[in-house]
């Protein structure tokens, strides 16, 4: 007992708390958010070479001639990434197997690009800004964007030598077989998600139980989007079946498939705080507004346990939300929308 | 046989401290380390913060050496 708990570095959570409690007052606040809304997409750029953004922004003033969004948007991308990164490296033992499993958000967002990417069959020259903190390396996913075809794409992947690139492999397979984009999206989640549980099954801790939680409630996410679809009459019943996703935390396929109403569907749970924030109840806000709760949820975890893992939870997310609060910025900057429509975009945590 | 149960009830009152000590010192060390990483400045607190927990050991040795100087 005493040596597995020397060789999960239970002390590691407070060293790695700590060093990540001292950059919370980094991030930006309600007021921040408020006085940059009102600027133009100069005066942001100048609020950035300011900030823990400069370093990431003068490399892309210096190395590539972008356009002002661009630069932005890229020097936002790849700070994210390094601070995520770094965040990564300080954990040893559990919380390092623990936090790759948070982060590999970052390998299934850059999955879905790619599979969305050749499902459409769009034709781009450049890449899309791919979120280089999960475990695949951005250069892996670059190779694979610049590949002719899907097929070249799939036999990549089941050679790269990483679990996680195989459950890609297999999507792409479904997705040259004619499978529709959402079922094939739903083989690279199921793919990545078994492996991520195969890491959790290491550790029996309350931490790990925090983060199977978290993994429950973003397949609670994936299969309340599939139920909105059936519901707005996009799918059939029987084709949702075929897309929901066992093991969610609060919402079981019985009663999804029940629930013909929201607050059916989501009361005596977590969710069902959507229910009070939302008065109309429609099911079209329901899924940006259960992720949504789904951050806030994940940034209050930090002041739960300062030597358990909701802190590095906490600091995860709220780095993503500043990133998507920026970018949320500088998009209604540019469209010129006023202060208060900015501010309604963005996820500011209490 | 009395002896043997002073030097008993001696060992327990370093012994027992002695974990609870480290026990504290490791958790208060590796949040020390983090924390001076980061911000340099907070050293000194950190290093009074370890230290507080060594005053238990300390007062564990003085009952032992109180209970052999007083019944062996």
């Amino acid at each position: 007992m005493y040596f597995k708990d020397l060789t999960d570095f239970p002390e590691n959570y407070g060293y790695l708390n700590a060093r990540l409690r001292a950059h919370f007052s980094d991030f930006l606040g309600r007021e921040d958010y408020r006085r940059l809304a009102g600027k133009s997409l100069e005066g942001i750029e100048v609020f950035l070479l300011e900030t823990r953004y400069g370093k990431s922004f003068r490399k892309g003033l210096v190395e590539q001639p972008l356009s002002a969004h661009r630069r932005i948007e890229m020097a936002l991308g790849e700070t994210a990434a390094d601070s995520l990164s770094h965040a990564r490296k300080m954990a040893m033992g559990e919380p390092e197997d623990l936090l790759m499993v948070i982060l590999s958000s970052a390998d299934l967002h850059n999955g879905r690009l790619l599979l969305r990417f050749f499902f459409t069959g769009a034709i781009y020259d450049g890449n899309p800004l791919w979120h280089g903190y999960g475990t695949l390396p951005v250069s892996f996913f670059r190779k694979l964007w610049s590949s002719h075809s899907i097929s070249h794409v799939i036999d990549r992947c089941l050679a790269f030598p990483h679990p996680l690139s195989r459950p890609l492999g297999k999507a792409c397979s479904e997705l040259r077989k004619g499978v529709a984009l959402p079922a094939s999206e739903r083989v690279l989640l199921t793919g990545i998600l078994a492996y991520l549980n195969v890491i959790l099954d290491r550790h029996r801790s309350k931490d790990s139980g925090i983060v199977r939680d978290f993994l429950g409630r973003s397949i609670d996410i994936w299969n309340m989007n599939t139920w909105s679809r059936v519901i707005s009459g996009s799918i059939s019943k029987e084709k949702a079946a075929g897309l929901y996703i066992e093991k969610g935390s609060y919402l079981s396929i019985e009663k999804l498939n029940a629930s013909a109403y929201p607050n059916q569907l989501l009361r005596s749970t977590p969710w069902e705080e959507i229910l009070a924030r939302s008065p109309s109840r429609s099911v079209a806000m329901i899924v940006s507004r259960a992720t949504k709760l789904f951050w806030l949820w994940q940034i209050s975890l930090r002041r739960r346990d300062p030597l358990g893992i909701g802190v590095a939870i906490g600091y995860c997310a709220h780095q993503l939300v500043e990133w998507q609060n920026l970018n949320a910025l500088v998009v209604g900057i540019d469209m010129g929308l006023g202060v208060d429509s900015i501010m309604d975009k963005m996820i500011i945590p209490g | 046989m009395e002896k043997a149960i002073i030097a008993l009830a001696a060992a327990l009152a370093v012994g027992i401290p002695a974990i609870a000590t480290a026990y504290a010192q490791a958790r208060i060390g590796s949040v020390g380390a983090g924390t001076i990483a980061e911000k340099p400045e907070t050293a000194g607190i950190i290093i009074i913060l370890e230290a507080i927990p060594e005053t238990m050991v300390i007062l564990g040795f003085v009952v032992a050496v109180m209970l052999i100087l007083q019944f062996a």
